[in-house]
């Protein structure tokens, strides 16, 4: 471990980024960005797939930090650059690049982290599907869906959206919820999470 | 392939998806759901992005932990955060050359409150009362709950005088504040943010102190606007790296 790892320990790391700590946060990007940028770079990655790789394994140890019985049983550093081995797995799968080199990466996983770390990762690419997909829906159908998640009652939401009955939003929040999930399935991203399958 | 034909017939269980994330489903529906999930892959599959979906529609935790680790990012690499932000450079240097011809013409007060506006639009923007209302909902008073709503669905007379029925809820003259603002009532606005400030021991002064800045930008207050601006960005708090951009665009050293 490197004498600036020192700053902070692996567990007032986990508990910094578990209570959204700016500090914590800054000094694991100082720290460890650019770490994920000569990774990436060594297997022929560019700057933009290291902030993606960095953003998505952060999200992922975030899911992980808000596990209330987790614990970490290696170094942050250990844990992250497993994510971050994961994650480039992921998107050089998604480029059809590199897989030889990953895959002896992946070869070097410790195994009882796999089912859960699999499924963090899942939950990550598929919220990130849901973002890309919700950005190019129509507005108003995305209005639909928020005031619906948010709990508004349908008469209100009708009122608000000029639909002339609490049936009609129903019909079209279905309408666009299926042309969403659609969307997200025809999304080669997510038909590469079959990897991903769970048993 | 088999699958994508098979989402429309499984859509029409959004209602049980509604229900059982809204934790209404009875006894027995719930038993037969959690069957479902467990057996039927494509019920599960579908169920898992509607989740994703209801989600990603509300300001949750996990978006705002992003943000922070986007706006460090940004504040590191200032050449990706212009290529992110093109509207607002484009405002910024729309601003300079408006001043510059009105220097020539004699209006150069007038164009200077033209681009404290531009700027107040470029950094404006509606915030989403969902995070909080989901947040806060068991201990919030039930004005507060019902302004939100209305705030939410842009009704913002009627949300204001429903968060003028509960005059001591922090939350309730935080979105008070934000609703005055969407109705252009800038100085009843800065006066809802200034209690929370003055509170001093409350989740929401960063907001309020954010949005008094911007107040005052937009209502010609300059000096105060850029002194607010200085304190915010010397802070470490979640308005830092806007603070510092915006001052940039207001060329202040």
């Amino acid at each position: 471990m490197s004498e600036e790892e020192d700053k902070y320990s692996s567990d007032e790391i986990l508990f910094g980024i578990k209570n959204h700590d700016r500090a914590i946060l800054q000094y694991v990007y100082d720290t460890y960005f650019d770490k994920v940028r000569i990774y990436v770079d060594k297997r022929k990655g560019s700057e933009n797939d290291a902030w993606d790789i960095f953003q998505d394994a952060m999200g992922v140890f975030y899911d992980y930090s808000q596990k209330q019985d987790f614990v970490l049983k290696v170094s942050f550093q250990a844990f992250f650059f497993t994510i971050i081995r994961f994650v480039w797995y992921d998107h050089a799968k998604n480029r059809r690049s590199a897989q030889s080199v990953v895959q002896f990466d992946m070869d070097t996983l410790p195994l009882e982290d796999d089912e859960m770390l699999r499924e963090m990762l899942r939950n990550q690419i598929i919220s990130k599907l849901a973002r890309k997909h919700l950005a190019k829906l129509k507005k108003s159908c995305v209005l639909l869906i928020k005031y619906s998640s948010m709990g508004i009652a349908t008469d209100l939401i009708a009122k608000k959206l000029n639909y002339h009955s609490t049936q009609a939003v129903y019909n079209q929040k279905r309408k666009c919820l299926r042309k969403l999930i659609k969307e997200i399935m025809d999304d080669p991203a997510y038909k590469n999470l079959s990897d991903y399958e769970r048993p | 392939m088999i699958q994508l034909t098979k989402i429309y017939p499984i859509m029409k269980d959004l209602e049980k998806f509604e229900k059982y994330i809204k934790g209404e489903l009875e006894e027995g529906d719930l038993w037969e759901f959690r069957k479902s999930l467990e057996e039927d892959t494509i019920f599960a599959k579908q169920f898992e992005l509607y989740k994703a979906i209801h989600q990603e529609t509300q300001t949750n935790k996990k978006q705002l932990f992003m943000e922070s680790l986007n706006s460090i990012h940004e504040a590191q690499n200032p050449a990706k955060k212009v290529r992110q932000l093109p509207l607002r450079r484009i405002y910024a240097v729309a601003a300079s050359l408006i001043i510059l011809v009105a220097a020539g013409i004699g209006l150069l007060t007038m164009q200077t409150q033209n681009s404290n506006i531009k700027l107040y639009d470029a950094y404006f923007q509606t915030e989403s009362a969902a995070f909080n209302v989901r947040s806060a909902s068991h201990s919030m008073e039930q004005p507060v709950m019902d302004g939100m709503q209305l705030y939410e669905l842009h009704n913002y007379d009627a949300a204001i005088e429903m968060f003028n029925k509960a005059p001591n809820n922090l939350m309730g003259r935080l979105y008070s504040g934000l609703s005055l603002m969407e109705l252009g009532e800038y100085d009843d606005a800065i006066e809802k943010f200034n209690v929370i400030v003055k509170h001093n021991d409350n989740l929401f002064i960063d907001q309020a102190e954010w949005y008094i800045s911007l107040c005052y930008l937009r209502t010609g207050e300059r000096r105060k606007a850029i002194e607010n601006f200085k304190r915010i960005a010397a802070d470490n708090g979640v308005y830092r790296t806007k603070s510092l951009k915006i001052l940039n665009e207001l060329k202040v050293e």
